[in-house]
């Protein structure tokens, strides 16, 4: 799945290193990822500058008895969802911010006319004669 | 991005004008194609399905093709799973301003134990301790120094600063140490608070957290003509309790049932509760733990790990067990209990109760430890023997350990103001927000859970705390989805049960209920 290679010049232990193309995932979403794992994993991030739209992700496991392509295919599932989060938190942020403003605002931001309204200008006539 | 609101006024195009009456059912579809996506949360169940939860706690599982089909905006109105996720608003294919509106009055709702601020005071009016526990977390000392009790004057001060909230409920918790070795200050206490009361109108309750033990007649009399409720300490069985709770004369079981039987009669049944915290040793013993509750007429347990403070430290009895096991006995317990009310005896464990209260209502609980932002301060503050005042039993805990950093003042010192609007409860609010903090920002258990940044101070060194290894959040976690899987994957009677616990309704008479048997 990922290049072997020595964490650092005569390390003992070799890391993973997952090569992550950042015009599918996105920074933020590769930070999650890592995150997510790291009660198993060490992370390092990468960026080289003749490639910046690549991102190399070393991965070490905590332990070293820890199956790290196990961990390394559970980060590849994870950037897929951390992915999904980041898109969702993009097309719902604005409204998420919409609901927790409304909720503890002294008026109605959603529409401030109704606070005032009365029902005379009742759409379905209900202030007219019949 | 958002559709612009209908505007206010406009005419509702689902009632025809000329006939008044509803149009067919087709006239409901959307008619713009697609729909938009409110903001939810979600987590990989079980193999194919996917927990979605929005942020006023509806949930919803789903298959993994249909999730993908939602957030890729192609799921067909058609399909039964769209009207569900219409209706719990995790998606939308109207006026977005209808929904949003739902959702704000909910969400308000789930956080309205931020309403009147500081609920829960929490007096220590000592530190001695007739007791010497392994897992004390207060740091008790023993019971002939008297330099550990609290002052008149600082009583005076607490009880001043206590009535300078603003909350129209004030539950005073008295503590000690052993509280009922300084009955004096207790007396004084409840005497300044209804004194004071009489003008504040408030609505006043006490509660003394005591071993029983030093209970005399006289203290029972006092407690009755004030309406005291009493929270003692019962760990399980004479044995385990003993060995958790030891005192001269190695007695303190056999002191507790004779004055829990006092109290009840002077009292009344139900104003005795019980709680019990789980030692290495209890870890094996889940049902008898239970059982030992059931047979002294105890309708609930609330199921505590220890926490990592005080004496619990020093005596490394914090540290003796790992999560995972406190969790397998927690499991083990709840299936117990489960059992037990199976066999028609009503019983509850709290813990799950607040859980599932979450989960199934949109209420809020008034439970301290488990809140967004954190309780500390906010819906409790402790004020020590000494003056001190603190964010919350937890930071008094830390405070003994020689650690001050959640020390909001002190009651001779400082004022209302400066206490409550100071820095260092500012920063305890701030870093206990869950939705900015990392891990917890985007777990699917959001509306349910809460912070604890005493907790993480303490295990982790700073109040956020690194979510892949904490404890509170593995714990957590896992009995949420515990009894998520519970609610799922129960049968009928396991759900009717753990709904009504939420709920208090019960849509099935408990079979066997007229003779109730005791273990």
């Amino acid at each position: 799945m990922g290049d072997e290679r020595p964490l650092t010049e005569g390390a003992s232990r070799s890391c993973l290193v997952l090569e992550i193309d950042l015009s599918i995932y996105e920074i933020e979403s590769v930070l999650r990822a890592c995150y997510k794992l790291t009660d198993r994993i060490y992370a390092h991030l990468n960026r080289d500058p003749a490639m910046p739209e690549k991102i190399q992700v070393a991965v070490l496991g905590r332990q070293p008895d820890e199956d790290v392509e196990a961990l390394l295919g559970e980060l590849c599932n994870e950037l897929i969802d951390q992915q999904i989060r980041t898109a969702l938190a993009r097309e719902t942020g604005p409204v998420r911010e919409m609901i927790v403003a409304q909720a503890f605002a002294e008026g109605n931001l959603l529409d401030p006319a109704r606070d005032d309204g009365d029902y005379v200008g009742d759409p379905r006539g209900a202030g007219s004669r019949r | 991005m958002w559709a612009t609101p209908a505007a206010p006024g406009a005419v509702d195009e689902k009632v025809s004008p000329m006939t008044g009456k509803f149009l067919p059912r087709e006239s409901y579809l959307p008619n713009r194609p697609g729909y938009q996506l409110l903001p939810f949360r979600f987590e990989r169940w079980s193999g194919d399905e996917i927990l979605l939860v929005n942020d006023v706690g509806e949930l919803v599982f789903l298959a993994a093709d249909l999730f993908a089909a939602l957030v890729a905006h192609r799921l067909e109105p058609r399909e039964t799973t769209y009207s569900e996720l219409k209706a719990k608003h995790f998606l939308a294919d109207t006026s977005p301003s209808v929904p949003i509106d739902l959702l704000a009055t909910k969400y308000r709702t789930k956080k309205s134990f931020l309403d009147g601020f500081t609920k829960l005071h929490l007096f220590v009016v000592t530190l001695r301790c007739d007791h010497s526990c392994h897992y004390c977390q207060v740091s008790r000392v023993n019971e002939a120094r008297s330099k550990f009790d609290m002052s008149a004057e600082t009583a005076e001060r607490a009880v001043d600063l206590m009535f300078c909230s603003p909350s129209r409920v004030l539950k005073v918790e008295i503590q000690g140490g052993e509280p009922l070795l300084a009955f004096e200050r207790i007396q004084q206490i409840v005497a300044l608070c209804e004194e004071r009361n009489v003008h504040e109108g408030r609505a006043l309750e006490f509660v003394i957290a005591t071993n029983l033990v030093p209970l005399s007649d006289e203290m029972l009399e006092f407690m009755r003509q004030h309406s005291i409720l009493i929270s003692m300490s019962l760990d399980g069985p004479e044995l385990l309790h003993n060995k958790n709770r030891p005192r001269k004369g190695n007695d303190s079981y056999l002191q507790v049932l004779r004055n829990l039987t006092r109290a009840r009669e002077v009292l009344a049944h139900d104003r005795v509760s019980a709680v019990m915290t789980t030692t290495k040793e209890s870890l094996g013993c889940p049902t008898e733990i239970v059982d030992e509750y059931v047979r002294l007429g105890f309708v609930s347990i609330f199921l505590r790990s220890i926490s990592p403070y005080g004496y619990a430290v020093r005596t490394g009895e914090a540290l003796r067990y790992e999560t995972d096991q406190f969790l397998a006995f927690y499991k083990a317990a709840l299936d117990h209990i489960i059992e037990i009310n199976r066999r028609g005896i009503n019983f509850v464990e709290v813990y799950a109760q607040i859980l599932l209260t979450r989960i199934l209502t949109p209420f809020a609980t008034g439970y301290v430890d488990l809140q967004s932002p954190a309780g500390t301060g906010v819906g409790a503050v402790a004020y020590n023997y000494d003056g001190g005042v603190y964010a919350s039993d937890e930071a008094r805990m830390l405070a003994a350990m020689g650690d001050e950093s959640f020390r909001l003042g002190s009651v001779h010192d400082n004022s209302y103001e400066e206490i409550f609007g100071g820095e260092t409860l500012r920063a305890l609010i701030a870093g206990s927000v869950l939705e900015t903090l990392p891990g917890c920002a985007d777990c699917a258990f959001l509306p349910f859970c809460g912070a604890d940044p005493v907790f993480h101070w303490r295990t982790q060194g700073d109040i956020v705390g690194h979510r892949p290894t904490s404890a509170f959040c593995v714990k957590n976690m896992a009995i949420l989805r515990h009894l998520l899987g519970l609610l799922r994957n129960g049968d009928s009677f396991v759900r009717d049960l753990l709904t009504s616990w939420a709920t208090g309704i019960r849509s099935h008479p408990v079979a066997g209920a007229e003779g109730v048997a005791r273990p």
